[in-house]
């Protein structure tokens, strides 16, 4: 026997015993029980008609669904999420992760058993969604189209409501966020300067983006009052970054996500990125750092996002982004009051309720409600008794303008550029 | 010392003492096929117990041949969430695993026994599929129907994403079997091939081939890079039965055809003026082996994206174990390959689950030592 056979023999042993090794791959699956009947037909937003049975065990490809089914109220039927469902912040410690939006497969989809699964149009690969219905596995699609602006989280809201057979749950949620995204346009309503803006996309060396037209960063953008540098440079979509396209916009301010400043290894790295550390941005430390999920989601959360990006670009914004409490105020009625933070904020009619939303606030029509912490009360309603009653009440002239509403809820700065906004339109 | 193996190549003349130590190594290999494929088609994300397996697949042949069998599975026994469930499995057996791993197996053999042909035709042990222009033809075709976005669907008024992956393979078939042909007709000289030239054009094909693939990575926007990276790397993820129904025929006329030239391609060996002696047309056998290796990595790539090192190292596998003999190295190579890619499939979609790696990346990244490590051991085997 010679030594060369033998090596080929070992040689062949290896290989074989890689292949058997290659066979016992661990692998786990996991679901819950739930027993609602339906089922429920939709066209979807690539105009498919989907019957779902039913939604007892959802499946999640994309973290803006993801939140907008958490937000419905259907956190506990969700078996699986993608890692882009960040928020609520605790679910991927909770539900099995089946991938990434942009780069599915099907097995780890169909290894959490749903019974319907949800993705947006900006999923890919699309063939996966084609495997998952030979695997009878209803696919509902969500738009995601860049031509919708910043509505497009309402138009997600009413899908996945839709879908989720809870249309009244839906319209509140779109109100909700319909209201806060209002909000974001009214705080910028009484400012004359457009601070100029480029959103910058890095993963690490590879990848650096900058967004212009056709993008959701472009929507946010003009939705606060800036200049979309990126748009104004002629990018349409995303354009790799280069000295000369980052030089040409030359950003006051770059918004960017966590992700991508982590990805990039810090800020300090960001500002050695091509052109970048040239920008007035880089130099007045006006480089803004966000939750990936929570500034671009076009999500739940579209609206705070928008008025959290204007409070960073607007440094003469009157629009208060939270309300300072305690704060005192002496009401129509002469008493002076100590206003305590309040949990829920009510009015006693329509008209002024109306306002007292247009100001910031997720407020309600008082029906003798339990857990009211502070009432905003007209002369002519029934104060006396309300206060009498043990209620936080402010109450304001029964022809109160912006202004007095504003003074009463603590937020002048608010009135401000409501009066402002109502004068524009 | 000179071994068993070693004694077939001093007797390639006497085939019919050959037979049954080929025999045996074919009926080897096609045992471990079938034990890598039904082991693929049970792992996966998705647990499935082996016994189900093995029962949705014989009903689903039988079903298919309208034999009258029944394994007894209860195919419509309601699901409920968190439960095995048979009807679910039983389609992800038979519309998901079992293309993917056949699609796997025929994309396998096929770049091998175009690697195998390419090298015994261009006498080069460095051919390769894709040293002809063959694979970065079809990435370039695919990418530049990716940037143009032209969609078979538009025509049809349809936006199916089964039409634009078709589109993307036909641009990549037809660029591939262009590009081949180009770097062919560029090395023809005088009605006469060079290998190296041929080789050599092949180089500087692919260097301009990546060029344009890196360009169009830079300029496109992030959905595009994510189908490009498809298409460079590779990847089994994407594959239905209609796909497997296009590549059989080109797998199966390569397998059946190539065969037939094998004493030709061993002739071959002795050096192109010594085959021209003893009757072989070494341009026709040239240009037959490049037009089915063409045809089978351009249809391959059309599917699967392009999947490095296989057509090169696999031959080299086969003739380290076997020798250079055609007529076994030839079928050898059809079926290590289709197991090679087959596991290289399993790895690539089981290792880092919820997500897949490209294919290519691991075929580089075990094919890559092993190769290493066989070209140590047969220079040393030589002395």
């Amino acid at each position: 026997m010679t030594r060369r056979l033998n090596v080929r023999h070992w040689l062949l042993l290896v290989m074989a015993l890689s292949l058997l090794a290659l066979t016992n791959i661990p692998h786990h699956s996991n679901a819950q029980d739930g027993g609602t009947t339906f089922p429920i037909t939709i066209t979807d937003a690539t105009g498919n008609e989907v019957t779902i049975e039913s939604i007892d065990a959802i499946a999640s490809g994309s973290g803006d669904v993801t939140e907008i089914i958490a937000a419905l109220g259907f956190e506990d039927n969700l078996v699986g999420i993608d890692i882009s469902s960040t928020y609520p912040e605790d679910l991927l410690d909770r539900i099995p992760e089946i991938g990434f939006a942009r780069r599915l497969s099907v097995e780890p989809i169909a290894a959490v058993n749903p019974s319907v699964f949800f993705c947006t149009e900006t999923c890919s690969p699309a063939s996966v969604f084609d495997q998952l219905r030979t695997l009878n596995i209803p696919v509902v699609i969500i738009p995601d189209d860049s031509t919708s602006g910043i509505e497009l989280p309402l138009k997600k809201i009413i899908m996945v409501a839709a879908a989720l057979g809870a249309p009244e749950q839906g319209e509140a949620l779109r109100v909700k966020v319909a209201r806060e995204i209002e909000w974001a346009k009214t705080a910028v309503a009484n400012i004359q300067e457009e601070p100029t803006i480029l959103f910058l996309y890095v993963r690490g060396r590879t990848l650096q983006l900058v967004s212009g037209t056709n993008t959701p960063a472009y929507d946010l953008i003009n939705t606060v009052g800036g200049i979309d540098v990126g748009a104004a440079a002629g990018v349409v979509g995303y354009m790799a970054l280069s000295a000369e396209v980052m030089l040409n916009a030359y950003p006051e301010y770059i918004v960017m996500f966590q992700g991508s400043v982590d990805s990039a290894g810090g800020l300090d790295k960001v500002k050695e990125l091509p052109g970048v550390g040239d920008t007035p941005a880089a130099q007045n430390d006006q480089i803004l750092v966000f939750d990936d999920q929570f500034i671009l989601g076009m999500s739940t959360r579209t609206g705070l996002a928008a008025l959290a990006l204007a409070d960073q670009v607007h440094p003469s914004m009157t629009w208060e982004l939270n309300v300072t409490y305690p704060y005192a105020y002496t009401d129509a009625t002469g008493t002076e009051i100590s206003v305590e933070s309040p949990a829920s904020v009510y009015a006693t009619d329509e008209t002024l309720l109306a306002t007292v939303q247009e100001l910031g606030f997720h407020a309600r029509v008082f029906e003798n409600h339990a857990e009211v912490s502070l009432i905003v009360a007209t002369q002519s309603s029934d104060w006396a008794s309300l206060r009498e009653a043990g209620y936080a009440v402010v109450v304001v002239s029964d022809d109160a303008d912006i202004t007095e509403i504003a003074a009463a809820l603590g937020v002048p700065g608010r009135g401000e550029a409501l009066i402002a906004r109502k004068a524009a339109n | 010392m000179i071994g068993k193996l070693s004694v077939w190549q001093a007797t390639t003349q006497r085939y019919s003492r050959l037979l049954p130590a080929r025999i045996a190594l074919v009926l080897v290999l096609l045992v471990m096929l079938v034990f890598i494929s039904l082991s693929a088609v049970s792992t996966g994300a998705v647990s499935i117990q082996r016994d189900v397996v093995f029962k949705v697949s014989v009903d689903a042949i039988a079903e298919n041949l309208h034999l009258d069998y029944d394994s007894g599975l209860d195919y419509s026994a309601r699901c409920l969430p968190g439960q095995p469930c048979i009807q679910r499995d039983a389609a992800l057996i038979r519309e998901i695993r079992w293309p993917r791993v056949i699609m796997a197996g025929l994309v396998g053999a096929c770049l091998a026994i175009a690697g195998t042909a390419l090298q015994g035709a261009l006498r080069n042990p460095l051919a390769d599929p894709s040293l002809i222009g063959a694979s970065s033809g079809a990435a370039v075709g695919a990418v530049t129907a990716i940037l143009l976005g032209v969609n078979i669907g538009d025509l049809l008024n349809s936006d199916a994403p089964a039409l634009a992956r078709l589109t993307q393979s036909l641009f990549a078939f037809g660029a591939a079997l262009i590009t081949t042909f180009g770097v062919f007709r560029l090395a023809r000289w005088q009605g006469r091939t060079d290998s190296t030239t041929l080789l050599l054009i092949g180089l500087a094909i692919n260097t301009m081939a990546s060029a344009y693939i890196g360009l169009a990575t830079f300029i496109s926007d992030i959905r595009e890079v994510n189908d490009i990276v498809f298409w460079t790397l590779g990847s089994f993820a994407e594959i239905f039965w209609r796909d497997v129904y296009v590549v059989l025929p080109f797998a199966v006329l390569s397998v059946v055809i190539l065969p037939f030239l094998a004493r030709q391609l061993n002739l071959m060996t002795l050096g192109e003026a010594e085959a021209q002696h003893l009757g072989v047309n070494a341009e026709r056998l040239r240009i037959i082996c490049v037009g089915l290796a063409a045809m089978t990595v351009g249809v391959s790539v059309a599917f699967a994206g392009i999947i490095g090192f296989v057509g090169l190292a696999v031959p080299h596998l086969i003739r380290f174990f076997t020798g250079p003999d055609h007529r076994i190295v030839l079928p050898a190579s059809v079926l290590t390959g289709g197991i090679l890619m087959i596991a290289a499939d399993l790895w690539a979609r089981t290792v880092a689950v919820p997500t897949e790696v490209p294919v290519g990346i691991v075929t580089a990244l075990f094919g890559g030592p092993v190769f290493l490590v066989l070209i140590i051991l047969s220079r040393r085997g030589r002395g």
